[in-house]
């Protein structure tokens, strides 16, 4: 299930810091990117190589110092529902419980008494059925960033924007919530936008790879993953083809095999 | 090596440890020492004409009442719980709210109708609540809570001796004689049996201190009235100010207490509203910050006492000036918190409420201010505890009222007994104050355990 709307595309777009000293940093320079509906996108790169930047262009937190970026044809301008995102560090609103801060964004839109049962019920995808009146500072780390993504999904964004959501977590829950994320996608057929560091991560869930490189902070490659995924979950991690893609992923962000082997040394 | 392992079957409840015990055996020890120096040592104290004997009955009364505590500590076991009792509490305040009716009906609209008026609210609340926790889980857990029926019974107390000091004995009928022994009855029995594990678990816990505090008070009594070795007109005995309370209680707690509670509140409630109102424009405006951060900066840090002088020509009645200066002082210290509390809110909280749909005008009054709220009640607390100090420079605005007048007014009559007895009433009713005040903070920002602690 694709749905009809949720393209983005970036014309040419530059972001450029101003430092305190006067000094002026480049964060992005001219990236044209086109997004489908209904894609699956992944931003891999080092760290410090505008991905983030990326993101909040999109969201519409700040706005490009050049070049144009359109949602569904239209300029964005500022933020929106129909963009969910979701950081790194969870945020969650620490004076709501885990109900209200997932009804949230339907409050705020004044949709809450239709959509009331939509709160429990992403609740519940989440896995946090029983937790509805804990308080963010009693949640782990990763219940917070499941309450984080049942925050954003429940006001069923066009686009949803992912900076690295499961970074912090252990690899048994982010592989959990890899999976919950490839479902959300699958049943709601939203775009989604993906930061992240980890290459298989990427590999595992994304349609295509957008490889970038810092200095000038550019996208290097797209990398389509056309490996076939299964039904209920992603691609096999063991898939020599899953393995030939990293390697060839890895080189391009300049690890050398040397650097590969490291990562199997247990 | 299994049988070693297992766990011992807890013991059945043997009450409290024997260290505790023994502690709570100590106050009253204390009071029989204090009594005993009082009654075997002959009185030196010039100024008591008639010789007052007061202190004697003040521990007399605290004999009582900690030879009931220390007997419940001691034979903790033995004390059933008591959870009916909590309902009992809950009917006394519907005898309560049938009462006030009655005498609202009788008496319409007199001087003291407000306290009939909030006692018949909060006492018909809490019935309806008895009433309904029959049929409802929720309804019952809150009507098994006795602070309602406590404050609706202090309210109803306070209304029956104004009321009587004010109508006399001939405006009451037999029948709200009878509702009244009732009702009070009922309290009392329900307040005993609720109270009584905790307050005598609190006693054995604090036991030493409480003996400490009675032999101080004993030590004071014979420091005063016994051997006379302060001046006695500074340090007069605790006889003769215990004589003060029975004298003008009247006037110290239905016209001074009561006039620097109702001033306290006008003051407090208008500093508090400006204060949040000028913090929330000034930490969120930039335009507002800009006029207003200058005049908060430069008028704020001025002493109240300061103000006396210009609140005396810029409002007409002495009362109306006297809440200006109360309230100037709790805006000021509300307002600064308040604004520091709304710049320190995370960006990213902006972000992610941004980013699910909300306008700026939400993010101010579903992120800012709830998240400022701490840093808000913190303002509040400081101001309140200076408003105490602004109360008592307030009344000597010719408001010929109020405590902090009382206790002025004594001093300069020389009348020292006066001046403790303002004082003590004094303490109380700021602890009173800033504890309620604890309670809400608790009640509102139940979120906040363990996330912010000050």
């Amino acid at each position: 299930m694709v749905s009809a709307t949720g393209a983005i595309i970036a014309d040419s777009v530059s972001k450029t810091f101003i430092q305190p000293d006067g000094g002026e940093v480049t964060a992005l320079s001219g990236m044209d990117i086109r997004i489908e509906p209904g894609e699956f996108v992944c931003l891999i790169g080092p760290s410090g190589c505008g991905k983030s930047t990326f993101l909040r262009l999109v969201a519409g937190l700040i706005q490009p110092s050049s070049g144009e970026l359109y949602l569904d044809g239209r300029r964005v301008t500022g933020t929106g529902a129909d963009r969910g995102l979701v950081s790194q560090d969870p945020t969650l609103f620490p004076w709501l419980n885990v109900y209200n801060n997932v009804a949230y964004g339907l409050k705020i839109r004044k949709v809450f008494n239709e959509r009331r049962a939509d709160v429990q019920a992403y609740i519940d995808l989440v896995g946090l059925t029983g937790f509805e009146r804990s308080y963010p500072h009693q949640l782990s780390g990763g219940m917070a960033q499941r309450v984080s993504l049942a925050r954003a999904l429940v006001n069923e964004p066009k686009i949803l924007l992912l900076d690295e959501p499961l970074g912090a977590l252990d690899a048994f829950t982010r592989m959990n919530m890899q999976d919950e994320i490839l479902r959300v996608w699958t049943e709601r057929g939203a775009t989604m936008l993906m930061v992240t560091h980890d290459v298989d991560e990427a590999i595992y869930l994304a349609d295509r790879v957008f490889v970038m490189t810092p200095r000038p902070a550019k996208i290097e490659r797209v990398i389509p993953i056309e490996i076939g995924r299964n039904p209920n979950h992603g691609r096999s991690r063991d898939d020599p083809d899953f393995l030939l893609m990293r390697a060839k992923i890895l080189q391009i962000l300049n690890f050398t095999g040397h650097k590969h082997a490291l990562e199997y040394n247990l | 090596m299994i049988e070693a392992a297992r766990v011992p079957a807890p013991a059945p409840h043997t009450g409290l440890p024997a260290r505790l015990k023994a502690q709570s055996l100590l106050p009253l020890a204390a009071i029989l020492v204090s009594f005993l120096a009082e009654v075997l040592l002959p009185n030196h104290e010039k100024l008591r004409n008639p010789d007052y004997t007061e202190f004697r009955y003040l521990l007399g009364i605290l004999a009582a009442i900690f030879a009931a505590l220390t007997a419940t500590a001691l034979w903790e076991e033995r004390v059933r719980s008591a959870s009916k009792s909590r309902l009992l509490l809950t009917v006394s305040s519907g005898a309560l709210a049938a009462l006030a009716a009655v005498r609202f009906g009788q008496i319409g609209l007199s001087k003291y109708a407000g306290f009939l008026y909030l006692s018949a609210v909060i006492g018909g609340l809490t019935f309806l609540l008895a009433a309904a926790s029959f049929f409802a889980g929720r309804a019952r857990e809150i009507a098994a809570r006795p602070g309602w029926a406590v404050v609706s019974q202090l309210l109803f107390l306070l209304f029956v001796i104004v009321d009587h000091q004010a109508l006399g004995a001939e405006g009451y009928a037999p029948v709200v004689y009878a509702l009244t022994v009732i009702d009070i009855l009922a309290l009392l029995v329900g307040l005993v049996l609720t109270l009584v594990k905790d307050l005598a678990r609190a006693l054995a816990k604090r036991g030493v201190f409480i003996a400490a505090l009675i032999l101080f008070v004993g030590v004071v009594n014979v420091v005063t009235a016994k051997f006379l070795l302060l001046p006695q007109i500074y340090f007069p005995s605790i006889s003769r100010i215990i004589h003060v309370y029975r004298e003008e209680f009247n006037f110290l707690f239905l016209d001074c207490l009561l006039s620097s509670f109702i001033l306290l509140c006008q003051g407090v409630g208008i500093g508090l509203a400006a204060g949040v109102a000028t913090g929330v424009l000034v930490g969120w405006s930039q335009r507002w910050n800009y006029w207003l951060n200058p005049f908060v900066r430069i008028l704020g840090p001025i002493p109240t006492s300061t103000w006396v002088p210009l609140a005396i020509v810029m409002f007409s009645r002495p009362r109306s000036a006297a809440v200006f200066v109360i309230a100037f002082g709790v805006w000021f210290q509300i307002s600064i918190l308040t604004a520091s509390g709304i710049q320190n809110v995370k960006k990213t909280y902006y972000e992610v409420s941004s980013t699910l749909g909300a306008t700026d005008t939400q993010n101010l009054f579903h992120i800012a201010i709830p998240d400022a709220l701490p840093s808000i009640f913190l303002g509040f607390f400081n101001a309140t505890c200076s408003s105490f100090a602004a109360l008592v420079v307030a009344e000597m605005l010719g408001v010929k009222n109020g405590l902090g007048w009382y206790i002025n007014w004594q001093k300069e009559m020389l009348s020292y007994p006066g001046v403790y007895a303002g004082l003590f009433i004094m303490a109380g009713f700021c602890y009173v104050f800033i504890t309620i005040q604890f309670k809400v903070r608790d009640r509102l920002l139940s979120w906040q355990k363990g996330v912010i602690k000050w």
